[in-house]
C-alpha cells in the first residue's frame, strides 16, 4: 500500500477516535484556560506591557497543553499485539508515521488557535483580520514542526522502560526553537503588523526540517 | 506461486545481546498445515514475527511466499494474528473492522455483518473492544483475521482463552482454510487434535525446528 494511502487510513482512524476521546481534548482545553485564567489575575498586566507578555503566555500554555495530546498519539500502538499487527499489514510503515505526524500537527493546531482565542478574549484584546491571518500562518508551521516532531520521537521510543519520562526529556529541549521563534513572531505580529523576519525563517527551516525527518526516517523509526 | 512458503537460511536474532533465534535453518512447503510446538521462551513467537516481517533478522536470509517478509507485496500474503490482543480497544468491534477492512483492503468482498456473526459477536458489535471479555477479544481477533484473504496463515497460540464455543468456531475456520489448499502454520502447547493437521514440528532449541511428525 502506498504512503499517501496509509498516512490517511492512519489520520482518519486518528480523527475517528477523537471522538471516543473528546474528554482528553476538552481536559486539554480546560488545562489552557485555568494557566491563561491564573496568569491574569496574578499579574493583571497594563495596557503598555500587555503586548510583551501575550506572545509568552499563549505559546507556552500552547506547548505544555499540546505536548500532553502529542505524548499520547501512540498510546493505543503501544499495544505490542497492535503494532505488530499493523507491522504485519500491507500498510506503508514511513506512511504510519506521517499519518501520526499529522495527526500531533492537528492536535496542536486546534489546541494553539484555541488558547489563542480565548487568551484574547480574557485579555480583551482586539487583532484586526490581517494580524489573526499571520498568527494562523505562525501557528501552521509551529504545529508541524513540533507535532512531527512529537510524533517521531513517539514512534522510535514505542517499547521503551520509562518512555513517560524520557519522551519529554527528548521533546522539550528540542522543542525550543520552535517557542522562541513563534514567541517573537506573535511579538512581531501584534506590534509592529508583520510575519516576514529572521524569527520566521528559523520556524520555517524547523518545521521542514521535521517534515524532511519524518519522511526519511519514519519507515526506520517503526523498524527500531 | 512458490512451492515453499517459509524459507530460513542462518537466521539470527538477538534481544538485549542474547540470541533467541541462533543459525536457524528450516523450510515449510505451500499448502501445508502444521502444528509448531516448543516449551515456554524457546522462541516460538519471535520465530513467527521474523517470518511475518514484524521484526527484522540481525543476520541471514528469510523468504516467505517467495519474497523478503517486510514488503509490503509479501506481507500482504501472510495473514499473522499474534498472541496479544491486536485492535483498538477504544472503538467497538464494527469500527474496528471498519478501521481493519481499509488497512487490509478487503473491500467489499468481506462482510462485517456475517463476520461478527459468525465469530458470535454480532450483539455486541457497537460496545467498545476493551469492555470485552478475554473470550470475545480472541474471538475478535480471529474476526479480524477473516477479512483477509491471505496464502499463509501464522496464527500464534489462538486456542488460548477460548471457550468450547470458541475452539469449534476456530476449527471451523481453519477447516475452510485447509479446504482453500492455503498454507496454515499453528503455535499451540494446548491443541492436542494433531490428527487433523499434516505436520507437527518442534522447538527444541534457538537453532533447531524438527519435524516430529
Amino acid at each position: 500500500m502506498n504512503l499517501l494511502k496509509t498516512t490517511n487510513i492512519i489520520f482518519s482512524e486518528s480523527l475517528l477516535s477523537l471522538r471516543r476521546k473528546i474528554g482528553r481534548f476538552f481536559g486539554l482545553l480546560l488545562l489552557s484556560i485555568i494557566f491563561i485564567v491564573v496568569f491574569e489575575l496574578a499579574y493583571e498586566p497594563s495596557a503598555d506591557d500587555i503586548n510583551n507578555f501575550l506572545p509568552g503566555l499563549i505559546w507556552v500554555t500552547s506547548i505544555l497543553s499540546s505536548s500532553i495530546g502529542i505524548l499520547k498519539i501512540w498510546d493505543d500502538e503501544e499495544s505490542e499485539g497492535l503494532m505488530d499487527l499493523l507491522k504485519s499489514s500491507p500498510l506503508d510503515r514511513g506512511g504510519i508515521v506521517l499519518g501520526k505526524s499529522l495527526w500531533g500537527a492537528f492536535v496542536c493546531f486546534t489546541i494553539t488557535v484555541s488558547t489563542l482565542l480565548m487568551t484574547f478574549f480574557f485579555f480583551d484584546y482586539t487583532l484586526d483580520l490581517k494580524q489573526f491571518f499571520f498568527l494562523l500562518i505562525v501557528i501552521l508551521f509551529s504545529s508541524i514542526g513540533f507535532g512531527f516532531l512529537g510524533a517521531l520521537f513517539g514512534a522510535l521510543s514505542l517499547g521503551l522502560n520509562f518512555r513517560n519520562i524520557l519522551l519529554p526529556l527528548f521533546l522539550y529541549p528540542l522543542a525550543v526553537p520552535i517557542l522562541m521563534a513563534s514567541i517573537n513572531i506573535t511579538k512581531d505580529i501584534l506590534v509592529n503588523g508583520f510575519l516576514i523576519g529572521t524569527w520566521f525563517y528559523i520556524l520555517f527551516v524547523y518545521s521542514f526540517v521535521q517534515f524532511l525527518l519524518v519522511f526519511g526516517l519514519g519507515e526506520q523509526s517503526l523498524e527500531s | 506461486m512458490s512451492k515453499t512458503a517459509i524459507s530460513l537460511d542462518s537466521v539470527y536474532k538477538k534481544f538485549n545481546d542474547s540470541y533467541v533465534i541462533e543459525d536457524l535453518n528450516f523450510s515449510f512447503p505451500s499448502g501445508e498445515t502444521a502444528l509448531l510446538k516448543g516449551r515456554n521462551g524457546i522462541g516460538k513467537t519471535t520465530f513467527f514475527r521474523l517470518i511475518a516481517g514484524v521484526i527484522k533478522a540481525q543476520k541471514g536470509k528469510i523468504e516467505t511466499m517467495g519474497g523478503i517478509p517486510t514488503q509490503n507485496k509479501i506481507r500482504s500474503l501472510v495473514n499473522y494474528m499474534g498472541p496479544n490482543d491486536g485492535f483498538y480497544e477504544h472503538l467497538s468491534a464494527y469500527e474496528n473492522l471498519t478501521f481493519f477492512q481499509k488497512v487490509f483492503s478487503s473491500g467489499k468482498n468481506f462482510s462485517r455483518d456475517s463476520i461478527l456473526k459468525s465469530v458470535d459477536l454480532w450483539e455486541s458489535r457497537n460496545v467498545a473492544t476493551k469492555n470485552y471479555s478475554t473470550g470475545m477479544k480472541k474471538r475478535f481477533a480471529l474476526a479480524i483475521s477473516m477479512i483477509r484473504n491471505s496464502e499463509l496463515y501464522l496464527f500464534d497460540e489462538p486456542f488460548k482463552g477460548l471457550d468450547d464455543v470458541g475452539k469449534e468456531i476456530l476449527k471451523g475456520y481453519l477447516e475452510k482454510i485447509k479446504k482453500e489448499k492455503k498454507a496454515i502454520f499453528i503455535i499451540s502447547n494446548l491443541f492436542n487434535d494433531i490428527e487433523g493437521f499434516d505436520s507437527v514440528y518442534e522447538m527444541a532449541s534457538s537453532s533447531v525446528v524438527k519435524k516430529i511428525k
